[in-house]
């Protein structure tokens, strides 16, 4: 209960009537207010209020109305067994929590109401994540509901350190935001900084979490994320017993994870449940894909505008005559290509799924054979179109490839200025500024400039999970030991 | 609490900034001139250089111990009083970024020579400058950060160069010392200016995060330095004659042309395209040390804005200047025989004065 003094005219009156025109006043354009006047069995008058579609209508017949009208003797004896309930001195209060799916008990005689939680909106099932499928990962994704989220973290880490703080943003949405992390094992200095940046937004809603991400990131310019959003709660109860933070924005199926580092986004959850070779190639394949989307189509350029020199005779002349018929310099033929690439990845994005397959069949013809027999494009161009479209869809992470997808145009026309030149100039231009971003005081580019030896057993590569007996530092984690000798025998 | 511990390198960090400071331009001509100088016992020189560049570099880290939270820049007040320590700043501050400059005009120079021939070297300046503006607003951590980078990217370099060492022929070392003790010395004190860069301790050394570990960083940046030095003389000396190299502008980039992979010719340019990343470390590390002593000499707290006025004046030097290989020759013998013995001979002459200092003022205080 709480003790603030109350407002004169916003009381709550002992008298039902009173209370109800207040309400009504302040419900004129809510519809979906509803009202119920009930006598109780011990006789006492009453008056239920909640707004109909967003509470549980089974719920409150059960276990408020039943239990009024035909069992308990008076209202002060009355147990709810399932609800949380407090009481509310003023209006405003009841108000608030009307919106928030609650409904309220008026009792004739009394100067205070009861609030039931009783919310009971619509909700989704749990499905597959859609954004990160994984071949050997759980196959339970995060819903919009924020606290199905926490339990669905909750059941992996069933433990007293895993500590939940809530948060209320947006001036209007009032957005529920909680940010969860092991206590004994996360950097406090991190928890206080986000939690600093979380109550400094103070905007109309938070509608995506994406969106919260913008305001409480350290780089929003950049085109690397420097937090993690995810839709898997394997992923991220990972990721907190990494010594990371993760914040569940309800009304959102991501989560956020950070502090990040730039390859940390190259890691998959089915990583660590294939075998470790195998893991480690991919990720191998990873970190080339993402050079080659970056470089592959500028050195296509660099190539073939500056530096023909460098290509063995055969390999030159076959270019040159896939190249015979073609009109443009090499810049045009690969602008034109590269954007009707892009058009028909936007354009599947959007579609649905059954219109979906008919861009599949238009861009597989555009792209493919019928350009090149127009001669507006040379095969060779296809070939590194394809490659590079295959190469950025490898990335693990969506933000990190929509940002290698970007890059490669301005390397493009650097390269058509400068050649070879352009490209390592343009790498260092990217990386330079790579590394000199920082997500939340921990460097960017670690582990690989600044360079630290330990956390590469999971960067490049992936060790056996035997051999990983520390968390890694990026993270700045306060107990830095992950485990014991948890092998037997000599493998160890 | 010293000023600079905001900005820590750990040994790592240490060893690559004097190192990527090392490594740069002179690389591509090493072969060609300590061969002019020193003939088929050039890999003697660079022994001989290394030695010699090793021991004044531990003679700097001796000078530092004695003020471990202190730069050169504020040593130099310290013991020669407000004018005469000015001055000696301002040497400094003139020899980092006249090294700065060279470092940044060679490297134009040769990518228009290599890579490049009809660009004008003002637009290849004015795409150097902006990885060199990045890099060079930030702290000393970030710097030997993206010097790492830099290292990371180009470390299999040098296992191509292995590559090249097909039919290679041993007696072209033979007979060994024909020639006297002179050439060989002769041959070092060229070899040199290629290991310049250890001065760099004198500003780095407050920034160590454990300084004990200083000479040992000093020994491990010597020897990647010694490595890909005398690597590249003994593979060079193998594949050619001494006629041979002396003829060639830069014999390293002729020894990588031997190289022909199935699927890329010419391997040089590829090559030289990401050297460039190595040579531009070299203007970057020399031109923030040159800031960081502006600032410091005018007391300002950010470096920034003597970095613009830097960036402008090189553009008006490409301006003004048109580049030709005479110029390049001009500037290879001020290196080899003027300004180039500031960092080999200063911190000598530093070291002998502190010491004399020292004496003095202990006398004095025991009667």
């Amino acid at each position: 209960m709480k003790h603030s003094t109350p407002h004169e005219e916003h009381i709550i009156h002992n008298e039902l009537a009173k209370n109800l025109d207040q309400l009504k006043q302040l419900f004129y354009y809510a519809p979906d207010f509803q009202f119920k006047e009930i006598t109780t069995k011990s006789g006492d008058k009453a008056l239920l209020v909640y707004l109909e579609h967003i509470v549980d209508k089974v719920a409150i017949n059960e276990h408020i109305l039943k239990p009024l009208m035909y069992a308990v003797e008076s209202i002060d004896e009355m147990h709810i067994p399932i609800f949380k309930t407090e009481n509310a001195l003023q209006i405003e209060e009841v108000e608030k929590s009307l919106y928030a799916g609650k409904s309220v008990l008026f009792v004739e005689g009394k100067t205070f109401a009861t609030i039931f939680d009783t919310q009971g909106w619509p909700q989704r099932a749990i499905k597959e994540p859609q954004t990160e499928s994984t071949l050997k990962g759980a196959h339970q994704g995060f819903v919009e509901t924020a606290g199905q989220n926490i339990a669905i973290v909750r059941r992996y880490l069933p433990h007293r350190e895993l500590t939940v703080k809530s948060y209320e943003v947006g001036l209007r949405g009032k957005t529920k935001v909680f940010m969860l992390f092991l206590k004994d094992v996360v950097n406090p200095e991190i928890v206080a900084e986000m939690e600093d940046r979380i109550q400094q937004v103070k905007t109309d809603a938070i509608i995506n979490a994406g969106q919260l991400v913008e305001y409480i990131e350290d780089h929003p310019n950049s085109l690397f994320p420097q937090l993690l959003q995810t839709e898997r709660p394997d992923a991220l109860v990972a990721n907190l017993l990494q010594g990371r933070f993760a914040i569940i924005v309800d009304l959102s199926p991501y989560a956020i994870v950070g502090p990040m580092t730039l390859t940390s986004f190259f890691q998959s959850v089915d990583d660590y449940s294939t075998r470790w070779v195998i893991a480690s190639f991919a990720r191998l394949l990873r970190f080339f894909a993402f050079f080659i989307t970056i470089t592959l189509p500028s050195f296509y350029i660099a190539a073939i505008t500056f530096h023909y020199e460098i290509l063995p005779l055969d390999l030159l002349i076959s270019i040159g005559v896939s190249r015979e018929k073609v009109p443009f310099p090499p810049i045009i033929e690969a602008i034109v290509m590269e954007i009707s690439l892009e058009m028909i990845r936007e354009a599947g994005v959007r579609l649905p799924a059954p219109i979906g397959q008919t861009i599949g069949v238009v861009g597989g013809i555009v792209i493919g054979q019928a350009a090149v027999q127009a001669g507006v494009v040379s095969n060779i161009m296809v070939i590194v179109v394809a490659i590079t479209a295959i190469s950025s869809f490898i990335i693990p992470n969506l933000d990190v490839s929509l940002g290698a997808r970007l890059i490669r145009f301005p390397m493009m026309l650097i390269a058509t200025i400068y050649g070879l030149v352009g490209i390592a100039v343009g790498l260092m231009i990217v990386f330079a500024n790579i590394i000199n971003m920082e997500s939340l005081g921990e460097p960017y580019g670690s582990p690989f400039s600044p360079i630290k030896f330990i956390d590469w057993k999971d960067t490049w590569v992936r060790f056996p999970l035997w051999k990983m007996d520390q968390r890694p530092t990026s993270t700045n984690s306060v107990q830095t030991m992950r485990q014991r000798t948890s092998r037997k025998g000599r493998d160890r | 609490m010293s000023k600079y511990t905001t900005n820590q390198l750990t040994l790592s960090q240490f060893v690559i900034f004097i190192y990527k400071t090392q490594i740069g331009v002179g690389v591509l001509t090493l072969p060609r001139l300590v061969s002019e100088n020193a003939n088929r016992d050039g890999w003697i020189s660079v022994i001989l250089g290394i030695a010699i560049s090793l021991t004044v570099s531990i003679l700097i880290i001796k000078i530092m111990e004695k003020h471990p939270e202190m730069t050169l820049y504020d040593i130099l007040p310290l013991y020669f009083g407000k004018w005469l320590g000015r001055f000696f700043i301002f040497i400094w501050i003139a020899w980092t970024l006249a090294a700065s400059t060279t470092a940044f005009l060679a490297t134009i120079f040769i990518t228009q020579m290599w890579l490049l021939p009809k660009s004008s070297s003002i637009l290849i300046g004015a795409l150097f400058l902006v990885p060199i503006y990045l890099t060079a607003k930030e702290g000393v951590r970030n710097i030997s950060s993206f010097f790492q980078f830099v290292f990371l990217s180009t470390i299999w370099m040098e296992f191509t160069l292995l590559y090249s060492g097909g039919g290679s022929q041993i007696l072209n070392f033979l007979p060994i010392g024909a020639d006297g003790i002179t050439p060989i010395i002769k041959g070092a004190l060229v070899f040199l200016p290629s290991c310049f860069g250890f001065e760099i301790a004198l500003f780095l050394y407050p920034f160590l995060k454990n300084k004990k570990q200083a000479i040992k960083g000093v020994l491990i940046a010597h020897a990647l330095t010694f490595n890909i030095s005398f690597m590249l003389i003994v593979l060079c000396f193998l594949k050619y004659s001494q006629e041979e190299i002396q003829l060639f502008v830069f014999p390293t980039l002729n020894l990588l042309k031997e190289i022909q992979l199935p699927f890329i010719e010419r391997l040089e340019i590829p090559f030289l395209a990401i050297y460039l990343m190595v040579m531009l470390s070299t203007a970057i590390s020399y031109l923030y040390i040159s800031l960081f002593g502006m600032a410091q000499f005018t007391q300002k707290r950010s470096h920034i804005p003597f970095l613009w006025i830097a960036m402008v004046f090189w553009l008006i030097i490409l301006f003004s200047v048109n580049f030709s290989f005479r110029h390049l020759q001009q500037v290879e013998r001020i290196w080899q025989k003027n300004i180039v013995f500031i960092p080999l001979v200063f911190p000598i002459l530093l070291l002998i004065y502190i010491k004399i200092h020292h004496f003095v003022q202990q006398r004095r205080h025991t009667p």
